[in-house]
C-alpha cells in the first residue's frame, strides 16, 4: 500500500479555484438534475418527489438502451477514425519546421472556425445525390446511380471524424513533442527498423496523448446531435438527441435529466476503465 | 536554457496584460448589460418575440413598427430561434417570475401544456374589443389565434405532373429516392400517414408504421426546419414533400417551381395562440398590442404576406386567397381537425415508435 | 506549401517513411479544407441563396455582414466572452492537472473523472441547471453567467491536454533545477511549462473554440445578447443564408492572417523551438 505523504497530498490545493466554480455551475446543476430525475412527469406536469418512473421507462421502453448503445458503437467509429487519421498527422507536424507545424495546426483547427450548419451545407455539396462524387464517378461511368453517401451512418461519421479530428491531433502532437527523439535515435542507431522502433518506442511513450485525444473524441462524439439531423437526415438517432426531443417537444425534464445522468455515469465508468487499462499498460 | 527562459517571460507578460485587458473590458461592459436587462419596467416598453427572415422582416414593419409609432411605446425584440417559442426555457422564467416576453405565442400543443401547468394569463373578449370581428373558435381563454398556415404537400412542378391530389403520391414509385418527410413536426407526419391510409387521422399504430417502413427506401432525409427543407429543394435531392404553404410561397416568388397542394384525404391548419404569460412585466401593453394587431389592418398585411387571418372584416384578392388556401371555403372543407390533447399526450409514445421506426 | 513542407522535411533527420507520412497527411488535410474551400466560395455569391457554383459572383454577403450591426454585436460579444474565458481556463485548469498529476495516486482516476464530467453532460441538461441558477441571481443574460458557464465546459479539455503533456513529461528535469536550488514555483516556471507547452496551447486553443462556438448553454442564459452561435442559428431555422458562408469564411480569414502574423514575429504556436 502506497503511504500518502502529505507533500503529495498538498498538491490538491491546486484543485481548490475550480472546485469553487464547479459547486456553482456544475455540482448544484447536477443536484438539480438529479432531484427532477425522481420526479413524475404526468400529463405535462412534473412533480417532484422520488419516483422511479423514468428509469424504469429507459430502462424498459426497449428504444433508450438501444440508442444508447448505437450512440457508443457510433462514438467509438468515430474515435477510432480520428485515432487513425489524426495519428500520422501529429506526427507529421512533430517532424517538420515549426512554420509548417504552424499551417497544418490552422488546416486541423479549420473545421472547428465555421459554423456546423454551413459546414452541412457543403458536405451535401460534395456528397448528395446530385453531388461532385456522384456527379464524377457517374460522368466517369464507374456507377450508373448514385451513391447513397450521406442521410446515412457513413454521412454522419465523415462529417464528425471531420470536425473532431482536430480533438485528437492536438493532444497527440502535444505528447509526441514531449518524447525526446534521442530515445528513437538510440533504437535507431541499434539497428532498429522503423516500423519497430515506431511499435516499440513512439507508440507506447505516446500512450497518455493516445488516451487524451480519444477521451476527448468519444466523448464529444457521444454528445454529437446536429450532424445526425443534418448529415443522417434524421435516421442515425443518438441519445442526445432523444435528449433534445423530450425538452424541446416535449418540455420533459424528469426524462431528459434520467437519461443525461445515464449518459453521465455510462462515460464516467469508461473513464475510469480506460485510465486503468493505460494504467495497467504502463506497468 | 536560457533561451527558454526568455521566450517564457515573454509569454507571461503578454499574458498579464491580455488578463488586465480582459478584466477591464469586463469592468467596462458589465453595467451596459444590466442597464439593457432593468431598462424594462417601464410601460411604455415592451419586450416581444421577434422571428428572423422575412417573417421577422414583415413583424418589424407591419406588426410592431406601427404599433410602437401610434401608441409611443418602446420594444426590444427577442430572436426566436426557429418558429416554436422556447417553452423549456420560458416556463422556468415564469415560474421565477420574469417571463422574458409579454406576449408569447403558442402552438397548439404548446397551450394546452400551458394550461396545464397554469403558465398564461387569461384574457376576456372584453379586454379585447377587436375579437368581434374574429370567427369564434379563433379566440381562445388566453388570446387571439394568429398567423394559419397550412400543411400539405410541397412539389416540383417540372418534375412532378399531373400535380398531386392524394398524400400517396409520396409512396409512388416513380418519385422514390426523391421525397423526403418531415421530423421537426412528426406528429403531423404520422396523422398524415393515417390519413392517406385510414382515411381518418388517429391512431397512430402499428399498421402507420408499417406504411412508413414502406416509404422508407424512397426517402432521402427527414428534415427538420423549414430551412433544411427549402435546401433540399435547392439542392434537387427532393422533388416532394410535406410542407407549409407560406414557405412556398416565398420560394415560389424566388423563382422556384414549387406549388402547394392541399391533397384530398385532407390537409392541416394550424395557428398560435398570442397570449400573455402570467407574471409579464407590461401585461396592459400587451393587451392593447393583442387588440391592435387583431385589426382589420394588420390582419390584411399578413395575408398579402402570405398567411390566413380569422378576422371576418379582411377581404383577399384572387392570388392571396390562393396562397393562405383557408380562404376558400371549398377547400377549408378538406381540413382535418386535430385532436391536439391526444397529440400532447401521446408524443412519447409515438416518438419511441418513431425512434425504432428509424432505428431498424 | 507543400513545397515548403518538403523541403522543411528533407532538412530532418527521419527515421520513418516519410514520404508516405507526407502523402497521407495531405490527404487528410485535402478532407479537412475541401468543405471548407466550397464553403468560401459560395460565401462569393450574389444570390440569397447557397447554391455551388454560385450563378453570379460578389461580395454581397460579406457588405451585409460588416455593416450589421447585429453581427457586429455577436462577434464583439462572443470575442469578449472567449478572450476572458481562454486565459481563465487555462490557469484554472493547468492547476487542476498538475494536481492530479502530481497528488497522490490514490483516487486520482475518480477525482479527474469528476473535474473533466462537465464535460459529459449534455450541453441542454446542464444549460437548464445554470439557467435556474442565474435566474436566482438575476444574473442571466450577462457576462456574469456566461462566463462562469463557459468556464465549466472549457476547463476539462484543459485538464485533459494539460494532463496528456505532464504524463510525457519527464520530471527529473524538474527535480535537476531544483537540486541547483531553484525553488518549486520557478521549477516548474522555467522548466516544466515550456516542455509542456504544446498541451498549454492545445488547452487555450480549445477552450477558445469551445467557448466561440458554444451555443446551446448560451441560448438558456441569453434573452436579448445574442452569441455569433446564437446569431447564425436563429438566422439558420429560417434560412441557410450565404451571410454565414460569409462569417465563416471571415472566421478562417481571421485565424489566417493571425497564424501569418505570429509567424513573421518568431513566435511560433506549438513550441517548436523548445522541443528542438
Amino acid at each position: 500500500m502506497e503511504k500518502i505523504d502529505n507533500n503529495k497530498i498538498s498538491s490538491w490545493w491546486l484543485l481548490v479555484p475550480t472546485s469553487f466554480l464547479y459547486i456553482i455551475t456544475f455540482f448544484i446543476p447536477l443536484i438539480t438534475l438529479l432531484v427532477m430525475s425522481f420526479s413524475r412527469f404526468e400529463s405535462s406536469v412534473t412533480t417532484v418527489g422520488f419516483y422511479l418512473d423514468n428509469y424504469e421507462k429507459i430502462l424498459t421502453d426497449g428504444i433508450t438502451l438501444k440508442i444508447f448503445f448505437q450512440t457508443v458503437e457510433l462514438s467509438l467509429m468515430i474515435t477510432l477514425f480520428c485515432l487513425l487519421l489524426g495519428y500520422p498527422v501529429a506526427m507529421l507536424m512533430r517532424r517538420v519546421g515549426p512554420k509548417a507545424r504552424l499551417w497544418i495546426l490552422l488546416l486541423v483547427v479549420s473545421p472547428l472556425l465555421t459554423s456546423i450548419i454551413v459546414r452541412n451545407v457543403a458536405w451535401v455539396l460534395i456528397l448528395g445525390r446530385s453531388g461532385m462524387i456522384n456527379d464524377l464517378l457517374i460522368s466517369w461511368g464507374l456507377i450508373s446511380k448514385p451513391l447513397p453517401l450521406m442521410y446515412n451512418t457513413f454521412g454522419v461519421v465523415l462529417a464528425v471524424v471531420h470536425v473532431y479530428l482536430s480533438f485528437m491531433v492536438l493532444p497527440l502532437f502535444a505528447a509526441l513533442s514531449s518524447i525526446n527523439n534521442s530515445l528513437e535515435e538510440a533504437a535507431a542507431s541499434l539497428g532498429a527498423k522503423p516500423l519497430s522502433i515506431f511499435l516499440n518506442v513512439t507508440l507506447p511513450l505516446s500512450l497518455p496523448g493516445i488516451m487524451a485525444g480519444c477521451t476527448l473524441v468519444f466523448i464529444l462524439s457521444m454528445g454529437v446531435y446536429l450532424t445526425p439531423v443534418i448529415m443522417g437526415g434524421n435516421f442515425v438517432v443518438t441519445l442526445p438527441m432523444l435528449i433534445e426531443d423530450a425538452v424541446r417537444n416535449r418540455y420533459n425534464w424528469p426524462e431528459a435529466s434520467a437519461m443525461a445522468l445515464l449518459l453521465l455515469i455510462a462515460i464516467g465508468i469508461m473513464i475510469v476503465i480506460s485510465s486503468s487499462i493505460q494504467k495497467w499498460v504502463k506497468s | 536554457m536560457k533561451k527558454n527562459k526568455n521566450k517564457l517571460s515573454t509569454i507571461s507578460r503578454r499574458e498579464i496584460i491580455k488578463g488586465a485587458g480582459a478584466a477591464t473590458a469586463t469592468v467596462l461592459v458589465t453595467p451596459y448589460f444590466f442597464v439593457k436587462a432593468h431598462a424594462a419596467s417601464d410601460p411604455k416598453h415592451m419586450r416581444m418575440y421577434n422571428f428572423d427572415g422575412n417573417l421577422g422582416d414583415f413583424y418589424t414593419k407591419h406588426w410592431y413598427g406601427p404599433f410602437m409609432e401610434k401608441f409611443d411605446v418602446k420594444m426590444d425584440f427577442i430572436r426566436l430561434k426557429g418558429s416554436r417559442a422556447p417553452l423549456e426555457k420560458v416556463q422556468a422564467q415564469i415560474n421565477a417570475g420574469q417571463p422574458e416576453t409579454d406576449v408569447l405565442p403558442l402552438h397548439p400543443d404548446q397551450v394546452i401544456f400551458a394550461k396545464r401547468n397554469d403558465l398564461m394569463r387569461n384574457v376576456t373578449r372584453s379586454e379585447i374589443p377587436e375579437s368581434k370581428n374574429f370567427y369564434d373558435q379563433f379566440f381562445t381563454e388566453y388570446g387571439p389565434n394568429l398567423v394559419l398556415w397550412c400543411y400539405g404537400l410541397a412539389y416540383n412542378t417540372e418534375k412532378v405532373k399531373p400535380a398531386p391530389t392524394s398524400w400517396k403520391i409520396l409512396w409512388d414509385k416513380q418519385y422514390a429516392g426523391k421525397v423526403a418527410l418531415n421530423e421537426g413536426l412528426k406528429d403531423q407526419t404520422l396523422q398524415m400517414v393515417n390519413l392517406a391510409f385510414k382515411g381518418s387521422p388517429y391512431p397512430v399504430d402499428a399498421e402507420t408504421f408499417k406504411h412508413l417502413s414502406d416509404i422508407r427506401p424512397g426517402l432521402v432525409s427527414l428534415w427538420g426546419s423549414g430551412a433544411d427543407a427549402e435546401q433540399l429543394f435547392r439542392n434537387d435531392e427532393i422533388v416532394m414533400t410535406p410542407f407549409w404553404n407560406g414557405r412556398v410561397t416565398k420560394l415560389k416568388k424566388e423563382g422556384l417551381p414549387l406549388e402547394f397542394a392541399t391533397p384530398d384525404e385532407g390537409f392541416f391548419v394550424r395557428s398560435s395562440v398570442y397570449g400573455i404569460p402570467k407574471n409579464a412585466r407590461n401585461p396592459e401593453m400587451a393587451l392593447e398590442w393583442l387588440n391592435w394587431v387583431m385589426g382589420k389592418g394588420p390582419q390584411k398585411k399578413m395575408v398579402e404576406f402570405g398567411y390566413g387571418t380569422p378576422n371576418k372584416l379582411v377581404e383577399h384578392t384572387p392570388e392571396e386567397a390562393k396562397a393562405v388556401i383557408v380562404a376558400d371555403p371549398e377547400v377549408v372543407k378538406k381540413a382535418v381537425k386535430e385532436d391536439f390533447t391526444r397529440i400532447l399526450d401521446n408524443s412519447a409514445s409515438w416518438t419511441d415508435m418513431w425512434t425504432k421506426w428509424k432505428s431498424t | 506549401m507543400g513545397k515548403k513542407l518538403m523541403s522543411n522535411l528533407e532538412g530532418y533527420r527521419s527515421l520513418w517513411p516519410r514520404r508516405i507520412l507526407v502523402i497521407f497527411s495531405s490527404l487528410v488535410l485535402f478532407f479537412l479544407t475541401a468543405p471548407l474551400v466550397i464553403l468560401i466560395i459560395q460565401s462569393f455569391t450574389n444570390e440569397s441563396y447557397l447554391s455551388f457554383p454560385p450563378p453570379t459572383y460578389g461580395t454581397r454577403w460579406y457588405t451585409e455582414v460588416i455593416y450589421s450591426e447585429d453581427w457586429q454585436n455577436a462577434t464583439f460579444l462572443s470575442l469578449t466572452i472567449a478572450i476572458i474565458v481562454t486565459p481563465l481556463s487555462l490557469v484554472l485548469g493547468t492547476l487542476v492537472a498538475f494536481g492530479l498529476e502530481r497528488g497522490p495516486k490514490k483516487g486520482k482516476q475518480t477525482i479527474q473523472a469528476i473535474m473533466i464530467s462537465p464535460m459529459v453532460l449534455p450541453h441542454i441538461v446542464l444549460g437548464l441547471g445554470l439557467f435556474k441558477i442565474a435566474l436566482q441571481f438575476n444574473i442571466s443574460d450577462s457576462l456574469w453567467a456566461f462566463v462562469p458557464a463557459h468556464l465549466t465546459i472549457t476547463i476539462p479539455f484543459v485538464i485533459v491536454t494539460v494532463g496528456a503533456s505532464l504524463q510525457t513529461f519527464n520530471t527529473s528535469l524538474e527535480e535537476a533545477a531544483r537540486s541547483l536550488g531553484a525553488s518549486k514555483f520557478w521549477a516548474v516556471w522555467y522548466i516544466t511549462l515550456p516542455i509542456i507547452s504544446p498541451g498549454l496551447i492545445a488547452g487555450a486553443i480549445f477552450s477558445f473554440i469551445i467557448s466561440f462556438d458554444e451555443f446551446i448553454i448560451t441560448f438558456f442564459l441569453a434573452t436579448f445578447q445574442r452569441t455569433l452561435p446564437l446569431e447564425m442559428f436563429s438566422t439558420l431555422m429560417y434560412q441557410v443564408k450565404p451571410s454565414i458562408a460569409a462569417v465563416s469564411a471571415l472566421t478562417l480569414a481571421i485565424t489566417a492572417i493571425l497564424t501569418v502574423v505570429l509567424m513573421f514575429r518568431g513566435q511560433v504556436v506549438g513550441g517548436g523551438k523548445i522541443i528542438k
